[in-house]
């Protein structure tokens, strides 16, 4: 696997393709094929295919990744093997059966799980610990967005890990309950559960920043 | 339970957690072109694995295989039914003919033992071709 260097969150639009190849969607009349037919597109070698989902699905990944695991390059990882082991999957897909997007994000959910249980068994990795902003480069307004920012992201770490990837799914990716229950296997009531006691939990670790945080106002 | 307050403002503070939840819902984590380049090179290769038929065979399997490649170029199974029906009727047509066909058998032993086939024997091969020359 690559060993990618870790790069900071950043809000950008969505770029166009990567190394000049079209995406699918842009030859499609519509709004373009779906996950299962993409996939099976991508079994009988179609590389456009790969592009969409690749543009489809790594984001989200990403996403989830990098919220539960507190770490980019780490995430970055767990996303590349995903999506490996979806191109691996996509010759023996069965459409229909389940969502790709709901197998991925259950896919990105236990090499996290098993990342963490590796490193809970060895070192203790440095670079997961977000980096404190420098003050001297930031607007106030942006010193306070970043607080937010890196405060969210420290009380989610501070959650046990499957609070916190219910917390992550409902709240950040705004996946419906019965479809992280998919993710999660588990029952619909387990998440409702999970995301409660997540948020109660939100709520105790972030009180004490409250000022610091620019909700004194509220 | 809230944000150091009174806990009748827990609606606040609920409100103030749902406010950094949609701000980090605005910080989308855009995949690197390294991470999206490294993604589409293991798909390339997943692929052409895919399209690749195994490079080493056991032995045995080759005529296995060759059966196989047969039995998939005249339309499968199905068709190979239809194949063996067919041969199968043309078989018994040969052994059995009907009334109305002439029986081959027949024909095969009036020919060779007729005077036209004779005939042949007298012919001078070395005359004919010479005459083929001449014109």
């Amino acid at each position: 696997m690559v060993q990618l260097q870790a790069t900071p969150l950043t809000v950008t639009s969505r770029q166009p393709p990567y190394r000049g190849m079209p995406r699918v969607s842009e030859v499609a009349a519509d709004a373009g094929p779906s996950d299962d037919a993409l996939l099976k597109l991508f079994a009988n070698g179609e590389a456009r295919a790969a592009v969409e989902l690749t543009e489809r699905l790594a984001p989200r990944a990403l996403a989830v990744a990098t919220r539960v695991l507190g770490n980019r390059a780490e995430a970055e990882d767990v996303t590349q093997d995903a999506m490996m082991r979806l191109w691996r999957q996509a010759a023996e897909w069965q459409p229909g059966q389940a969502k790709v997007s709901t197998w991925i994000y259950r896919v990105v959910m236990n090499l996290c799980i098993d990342l963490k249980r590796r490193q809970r068994g060895g070192h203790i990795d440095l670079d997961a610990i977000p980096e404190p902003p420098d003050p001297g480069q930031q607007a106030p307004e942006q010193m306070q967005d970043n607080a937010r920012h890196d405060a969210l992201q420290l009380a989610l770490l501070q959650l046990p890990e499957r609070q916190r990837q219910a917390v992550v799914l409902r709240h950040i990716e705004e996946l419906a309950n019965p479809e992280i229950a998919g993710i999660m296997e588990i029952s619909v009531e387990a998440v409702e559960s999970l995301t409660a006691r997540g948020k109660r939990a939100l709520t105790k670790i972030l009180a004490g920043r409250r000022d610091e945080l620019g909700y004194s106002d509220v | 339970m809230s944000w150091g307050i009174a806990m009748s403002d827990d609606t606040k503070a609920e409100n103030n957690l749902e406010a950094l939840f949609a701000e980090a819902r605005q910080v989308p984590a855009r995949p690197s072109e390294d991470l999206m380049a490294a993604i589409l090179a293991d798909a390339a290769a997943v692929q052409s694995e895919l399209g690749t038929p195994p490079v080493t065979q056991p032995p045995g399997r080759f005529s296995l295989r060759i059966w196989q490649q047969f039995v998939s170029a005249i339309g499968g199974w199905p068709a190979f039914g239809g194949l063996a029906a067919a041969s199968m009727a043309g078989l018994w047509i040969g052994i059995s003919p009907p009334a109305f066909l002439p029986d081959p058998v027949e024909q095969i032993y009036q020919i060779s033992s007729s005077e036209d086939v004779l005939a042949y024997n007298d012919i001078d091969l070395v005359t004919w071709l010479g005459e083929e020359a001449v014109e």
